[in-house]
């Protein structure tokens, strides 16, 4: 006879804390990476926040260490497109906490152009930025949580992984995060014997730096109406609204889902 | 910029994660995955009515959970989720027992496995009335109260059933009924999204309810059984607990930009 389950689990809210987790966010410095990374300590994991810019990583870990007492935060510097330095920081980080439990790869870059004059080298970096280092993060890490038999890997995809946005053209945006969608999927299935989990989070429209700074241009004051009439919640998401997501999908309670893609749009992809 | 930084004004996500002080209900909560959420309704806080056509069933499981957390207030309905006027009761009674109800979990429907050439017109509109009708109804009634308070939570059980047709075994009707609870999330989500409502639904894979355990002794269980974990990446079938964390995340304040949406959770099925 198994125990019955229900009775002999524990309560589902412990299942959803983090409690002495080790986590690690790309792109953690500012935007969703941030209000993840934040999401994380509060539900008691450590947290490596891991970005490019030196400053601006030990910006977001001083705001932690103020804030949570009971975790541990660290800055990582890295361009999460070079293979060389991924293996590196993925090393330093383990080595720094014991071991790694949550990887959220989150990092990314946006931007609007036509696709008709479209440079090879604007998709490449796109891609580079957007898709490459999601397989090289995820490689990585995974190295060090099939050990465990344990872990749980979060990429943050888009709304723009599924439909072509309107009415900004970003052809070679939304390939690498359909991309990122279908890399989940592959990646789940090969490690579910392992013990890894691979899931992905799509946001839909979003308040962060990098959207707002493309809402200043003269394109991104015409396209704002156009956006929110096409939400059915009527407002853009802000980051906090991406934080229970993600803790979920990094918790032990999300442990039977591999492969999938939670979607926080607002209803967006349901119009 | 003028605005409040939402992070740093935000509570902390484990707060916006409790339920203290939500109502909920859960349908076809006597046994299986209905019990399971709503025992994780109230480990996390909430007032949870227990539903389901067998008063007795209802009765145990609201024993089980005031027993496991004392501090929550849980009642037991006998409502038949197919009976309109039946339906209308059950949210006039907790809402006047509790003042409100935040939360739904509209989780009763029957599974049966029929080849479609064998199947009596009987059979497929017995498993559309109570796999889809009964969530049109309990979402409607559960909805007018709702809007009142601009907010509410609404959850539907559908399937990774919706998504792909099962194998080896034949159930068209119920695979039908499931595409169509997840299509009637994504129209009643966008349709209530100004007011106030969430509406999403769980997609769970195989799972081990008592009654698929019943099933899987039997000669045709062992014979799909293999099939099943074959296809299934994590190689297991799910347990009822681990469908809990899904329901609460979307029960909770934490997906309140999440609306019209749905969570799978089966192991990786829908990924190969």
């Amino acid at each position: 006879m198994n125990a019955d389950p229900v009775l002999s689990s524990s309560s589902i809210m412990d299942r959803l804390a983090l409690t002495g987790k080790n986590a690690l966010v790309t792109g953690g410095n500012k935007g969703i990476g941030r209000a993840i990374a934040h999401a994380y300590a509060q539900a008691g994991a450590n947290v490596a926040v891991i970005g490019r810019n030196e400053e601006d990583n030990l910006k977001v870990v001083t705001e932690l260490t103020d804030l949570y007492k009971n975790i541990a935060a660290r800055p990582y510097t890295c361009d999460v497109t070079q293979e060389k330095q991924v293996n590196q920081v993925t090393e330093k980080i383990v080595k720094d906490f014991g071991s790694i439990e949550i990887a959220c790869n989150n990092a990314g870059i946006a931007e609007w152009v036509d696709a008709e004059s479209m440079p090879l080298s604007n998709w490449q970096k796109m891609i580079a930025n957007n898709l490459d280092s999601a397989f090289l993060c995820a490689k990585a890490q995974a190295q060090y949580m099939i050990k465990k038999v344990y872990g749980k890997i979060l990429f943050t995809a888009s709304l723009s992984g599924k439909v072509s946005n309107y009415p900004q053209h970003q052809a070679h945006y939304n390939a690498a995060k359909a991309g990122v969608i279908s890399l989940t999927r592959c990646l789940a299935t090969e490690w579910a014997p392992k013990g890894v989990r691979v899931n992905s989070l799509s946001p839909g429209f979003t308040t962060t730096p990098l959207l707002n700074d493309l809402r200043q241009t003269k394109l991104g004051k015409e396209y704002y109406s156009e956006w929110i009439s096409r939400i059915p919640i009527k407002i853009m998401a802000e980051v906090s609204d991406m934080q229970g997501a993600a803790v979920f999908l990094s918790s032990e309670a999300s442990d039977y889902a591999t492969g999938i893609d939670l979607v926080i749009d607002g209803g967006y992809l349901a119009w | 910029m003028v605005d409040k930084d939402p992070v740093l004004s935000s509570k902390s996500i484990m707060e916006r994660f409790s339920l203290k002080g939500k109502t909920a209900l859960v349908t076809g909560a006597g046994q299986g995955i209905g019990r399971a959420l709503a025992h994780g309704l109230a480990d996390a806080g909430a007032a949870v009515a227990v539903v389901d056509l067998d008063l007795d069933l209802a009765q145990n499981v609201s024993a089980e959970i005031l027993k496991r957390n004392p501090s929550v207030k849980s009642m037991a309905l006998k409502i038949d989720v197919t009976n309109p006027d039946q339906v209308t009761e059950m949210v006039d009674q907790i809402v006047e027992k509790w003042g409100k109800l935040t939360i739904a979990c509209n989780n009763a429907g029957i599974g049966q496995w029929v080849d479609t050439l064998e199947m009596s017109y009987a059979d497929w509109q017995r498993m559309i009335r109570i796999d889809l009708d009964s969530v049109f109804l309990c979402a409607q009634a559960e909805a007018r109260h709702m809007v009142k308070n601009n907010y509410g939570k609404i959850i539907n059980t559908a399937s990774m059933s919706g998504y792909i047709a099962n194998y080896p075994q034949g159930q068209a009707h119920y695979n039908t009924a499931k595409a169509g609870v997840l299509s009637l999330t994504r129209c009643l989500g966008t349709e209530w999204a100004e007011k106030g409502i969430r509406v999403n639904s769980l997609s769970p894979g195989y799972t081990r309810t008592s009654l698929v355990a019943e099933l899987l002794k039997t000669e045709l269980g062992q014979r799909v059984s293999p099939i099943w974990l074959g296809r299934i990446p994590q190689n297991r079938m799910a347990e009822v607990t681990d469908l809990q964390g899904a329901v609460n995340f979307m029960a909770s304040e934490a997906s309140d930009y999440m609306t019209a949406s749905d969570i799978v959770v089966d192991g990786g099925y829908l990924a190969w």
